[in-house]
């Protein structure tokens, strides 16, 4: 992997009795647009809260931009924009009173870019920030993050409950920004449709662990349902991972597999199965495949 | 970038937030002195000229250190509250040390402590130069503004210390607090045994303290 943006090794952190974040390792290469997928309450936000130093992890290293964090955060931060999980903003300010104080504290604030974004995305300068709606909470969230010229992006679920209007204006923006600065994105979402558009790396966590992390490309590909005959009696030695296998009609089987390339077929036919049919899985398939192999009580093996 | 820009930034923010509460207490504080001087001659007519005045000490030093410490209070909590409403998310994300952002808000709160004050100064000035005073008799209006502005430091410092330093606990070390005290005063009245409170007092005020700007005599009129 290239030089990391994000970096997390070993890293664990627990809130309350019923969660944890255990041994995480996780890194986002400079220049790539990280999917980071998780159903809800998988720690995709209490990870995000931890690499940006508002939450203090109980071991492991967290660096962001060469800095430790939480310690030297305070140097990464003036390099990275973000979005968080719910509106952060005081409310009491006004639009023009909310840019001002960010522009104060962001030496790379670019205003002619905030006042464009600001045209493009029709929030009235004189809008107090309680009286937004969500949607125009979400797009005044992404002007400021994209007007501090960052480095790094991390949003967290920026387009959770959006419209589709608003969210294809916020995604659009940000796809533009990425492809203009080549600027590395952590975007943390379970709309898994949306990450699969704009993604080229996804990291999976479930129940505060990361259960996979590959290039897209390798993700999409690589996950496929196949529909075997005279099913091998002995799978555990396959060259791919089986993430589930369900029962057809006398020895015929479903299986969702991992890393499936087309020369496994042959292995197949060595063991005396029949190879049917490959399909693949779009993304949404993928992940939720890869989430019932991890919780065996809930698979259909 | 230096740290002018954003001391504005939060002062205005702290001011938008707290531009009511801020006028009110500076009005209130405006009108203390004069207050206290109409009181004094309305309760006791029987008073001579300057024994009405030196009455008015009293009452004008007991709503002052009751306003200062109630502004002090006020402007922490407030200012506390409003990033604590949004889980602290937004002064996290600021490219700033916290001990740094705990400063500059330390900064804004006393600044802003700047206008009771002022009104304080302007109800003072107002009814030493409309009074006569009495042969011996003289006003010390400087004295006890410098000594209102110290004890608002005083105050808003340890007030600061608490909520920054406990955070969400703050408010229930302080009801604990004067739970303590209060419990302590009943049980000593139930068991007639001696109330421990002036003495707790006394240590709070001694020489040593910061807390002994309070203990000292608050007196706009004196011989």
């Amino acid at each position: 992997m290239s030089e990391s943006v994000i970096r997390l090794s070993g890293v664990t952190y627990r809130a309350g009795r019923d969660f944890a974040i255990q041994n995480l390792s996780l890194a986002v290469p400079r220049g790539a647009v990280y999917g980071f997928l998780g159903p809800n309450g998988s720690g995709k936000t209490t990870t995000i809260r931890l690499l940006l130093g508002m939450l203090r992890a109980d071991a492991g290293r967290i660096d962001v931009l060469g800095h430790r964090v939480p310690e030297e955060i305070h140097r990464a931060l003036g390099r990275i924009g973000y979005v968080p999980e719910r509106g952060h903003l005081w409310p009491h300010l006004t639009i023009e009173q909310t840019l001002a104080t960010h522009a104060a504290f962001f030496a790379t604030w670019d205003a002619t870019r905030a006042e464009e974004l600001r045209r493009r995305f029709d929030l009235r300068l004189s809008q107090r920030i309680s009286a937004l709606s969500k949607g125009e909470n979400g797009k005044l969230m992404m002007l400021l993050a994209l007007a501090t010229q960052p480095e790094l992006l991390v949003l967290d679920e920026p387009t959770d409950g959006l419209d589709p209007v608003v969210r294809r204006d916020v995604l659009a923006t940000l796809v533009e920004y990425v492809a203009t600065t080549q600027a590395s994105v952590l975007i943390s979402s379970h709309l898994v449709h949306e990450q699969e558009r704009i993604c080229d790396w996804v990291g999976v966590m479930d129940r505060g662990a990361l259960i996979a992390e590959v290039p897209m490309q390798e993700f999409r590909s690589g996950i496929k349902r196949l529909r075997v005959g005279n099913v091998p009696a002995v799978v555990d030695a396959a060259p791919f991972a089986l993430l589930s296998r369900e029962m057809g009609v006398g020895r015929a089987e479903t299986w969702v597999v991992r890393g499936w390339q087309a020369t496994h077929a042959e292995w197949i036919s060595a063991q005396g199965g029949a190879l049917r049919d490959v399909e693949s899985l779009d993304l949404e398939e993928s992940f939720v495949e890869l989430l019932r192999s991890g919780r065996p009580t809930e698979g259909t093996r | 970038m230096t740290a002018f820009p954003r001391y504005r930034a939060l002062l205005r923010q702290q001011l938008i937030l707290q531009r009511v509460d801020i006028a009110l207490l500076t009005i209130l504080a405006a009108l203390a002195a004069p207050a206290a001087l109409i009181t004094a001659r309305a309760f006791d007519t029987s008073l001579g000229s300057a024994e009405r005045l030196l009455a008015t000490n009293a009452m004008l030093a007991a709503f002052s250190t009751l306003h200062l410490v109630a502004s002090a209070i006020f402007l922490v909590v407030r200012a506390y509250s409003a990033d604590a409403a949004v889980r602290h998310t937004y002064a996290a994300s600021l490219p700033i040390e916290r001990g740094r952002y705990a400063l500059l808000r330390a900064a804004t709160g006393l600044t802003l402590g700047l206008l009771p004050l002022a009104g304080f100064a302007i109800g003072v000035a107002v009814v030493t130069a409309g009074v006569a005073l009495p042969p011996a008799l003289y006003a010390y209006p400087v004295a006890l503004v410098c000594r209102y502005a110290l004890a608002f430091v005083v105050t808003f410092a340890l007030a600061f210390a608490l909520q920054y330093g406990a955070g969400r606990r703050a408010s229930r070390i302080a009801v604990t607090m004067i739970l303590v005290l209060t419990l302590t005063v009943v049980f000593a009245e139930i068991a007639e045994q001696p109330n421990i409170l002036p003495s707790i007092g006394r240590v709070l005020v001694s020489p040593w303290s910061p807390l002994s700007v309070f203990a000292a005599e608050w007196k706009l009129f004196d011989v």
